[in-house]
């Protein structure tokens, strides 16, 4: 098993409750999960969610790995 | 207008008809259209109306193109403290508004009005711009301060963004430290007070950085950049360079492409392309005076059409899908004249030196466009 750390923005931290914006969600996950898996655990897998890691916007075919800090967004246009 | 010593313009509107709709009817109905996609589009239908264009603040840090510090770093230290989710949880517990409209109309409702923790009324709206110059751009961290900031320049009756830009390049020259809350305080009174450092700081960016013989004026034909930082974003750094209006972000920001993982911020390929085609997008669209958010939901076929069948019900003309592109071109080159007649030359369709010489943290790059292709963004 992997755990990852999940943090939501937009609407989407209310959609999980007793989350800690601090804190983040923490999910486990099996070892070579990926984003998609990971989204279809938290139910997000019919939504358009961007995945950033490390800075950079992640493809859901992405390989997690134990540590791996998720932020998830919607999408947003410029403002 | 400004330099030529204009103060105002006044429009009397004594003896005008009512605004002509050719078909109402018609018209009526696509307006309908988009107004419902602009409610299921979940930016304009519900992450506008919860945290505002706030809401960007998370996006951008994480993404690590949040100019801050006079555009010395590419995430703000404490960005949590001033991120929109945080601010709308502010204004929620202390019985402020989160949404508001501040547009007559709207159906969308971005706006805010933020309070102090006594509740009572601090300013409105806390913008997303505004949260990034004096706060960002400052090293402020305290929305409370920031929320101070923003009214004090719509009190003064200043750009909150060239403004906000003017008092970080001052900081990063020296004159005074980053995060000093009560320093940026003092900038904007001496603002208003006229005094010799206050003229300077109200001409902007620009004349801040000649006035300390500072090389790091984050701004393009003297208008400062927004929060985006070009290095970050290396389309937007396109846009920057060569919109008609200096670093105007509105003029073409492709942030939705870049977080949608249409294109790579960090890459110089496809962004010539990228910045021409929502430079013309938005040229059209600042035509026809719909808000630039609620365009947003313009990218679904339907929306689009409606967006047609709305101009050709106004005009009573039968307007074929590539009206907009049409008219959007002619805009910019409209534009395009006004500059070159202005004196205004392809030398001034550059991004200053720093932006390509200094990497921005924390993917440390610089900006990899090179000048001939920013010559080419107008070739059509």
């Amino acid at each position: 098993m992997i755990t990852v750390t999940v943090y939501f923005y937009g609407t989407l931290p209310r959609r999980f409750a007793g989350y800690d914006p601090q804190q983040g969600y923490t999910v486990a996950l099996r070892q070579g999960a990926d984003i998609s898996n990971l989204l279809g655990h938290l139910g997000l897998a019919r939504e358009k969610v961007a995945p950033v890691i490390n800075g950079i916007t992640a493809d859901h075919c992405r390989k997690l790995a134990d540590g791996d800090r998720v932020r998830l967004f919607q999408p947003v246009q410029g403002g | 207008m400004g330099a030529k010593g204009l103060k105002a313009v006044l429009v009397n509107t004594e003896g005008k008809s009512p605004d002509a709709v050719a078909d109402p009817e018609a018209f009526q109905k696509a307006a309908k259209t988009l107004a419902r996609a602009i409610q299921k589009n979940s930016f304009t239908g519900q992450t506008l109306p919860e945290l505002g264009t706030a809401g960007l603040v998370s996006a951008m840090n994480s993404l690590g193109a949040f100019p801050s510090f006079n555009a010395t770093q590419g995430v703000f230290t404490g960005w949590e403290k001033i991120s929109g989710e945080t601010m709308a949880e502010v204004i929620r517990k202390r019985g402020g508004k989160n949404k508001h409209r501040g547009c007559s109309q709207c159906i969308i409702q971005c706006s805010n009005e933020y309070v102090d923790d006594k509740g009572d009324y601090m300013n409105a709206s806390l913008e997303y711009e505004t949260i990034w110059s004096m706060g960002g751009m400052t090293g402020i961290d305290d929305l409370d301060t920031i929320a101070r900031l923003d009214f004090l320049c719509d009190d003064i009756g200043l750009d909150t963004m060239n403004t906000g830009i003017a008092m970080a390049v001052a900081m990063d020259a020296g004159y005074k430290s980053f995060g000093d809350a009560r320093a940026a305080i003092d900038m904007l009174e001496e603002i208003a007070a006229g005094t010799e450092m206050g003229v300077i700081l109200g001409n902007g960016p620009a004349a801040v950085g000649r006035h300390f013989s500072h090389h790091r004026i984050p701004a393009v034909k003297g208008q400062g950049i927004a929060a985006y930082d070009p290095r970050g974003m290396q389309g937007n750094g396109v846009t920057y360079a060569t919109s008609t209006m200096g670093a105007d972000h509105t003029a073409g920001n492709l942030i939705g492409q870049y977080l949608g993982k249409q294109l790579d911020p960090l890459s110089a390929e496809g962004q010539v392309e990228a910045s021409r085609s929502a430079q013309i997008a938005m040229a059209a669209l600042d035509c026809t005076g719909l808000c630039m958010l609620a365009a947003s939901a313009l990218n679904s076929p339907d929306a689009a059409e409606a967006m047609v069948s709305l101009l050709s019900a106004k005009t009573g003309t039968s307007l074929g899908k590539d009206v907009m592109t049409e008219m959007g071109k002619r805009m910019l080159k409209t534009e395009r004249e006004f500059n070159r007649r202005a004196g205004i030359t392809r030398e001034d369709d550059r991004l200053p030196r720093f932006f390509r010489e200094e990497p921005l943290p924390p993917h440390n790059r610089v900006f990899l466009e090179e000048d001939e292709d920013l010559d080419h963004v107008y070739n059509f």
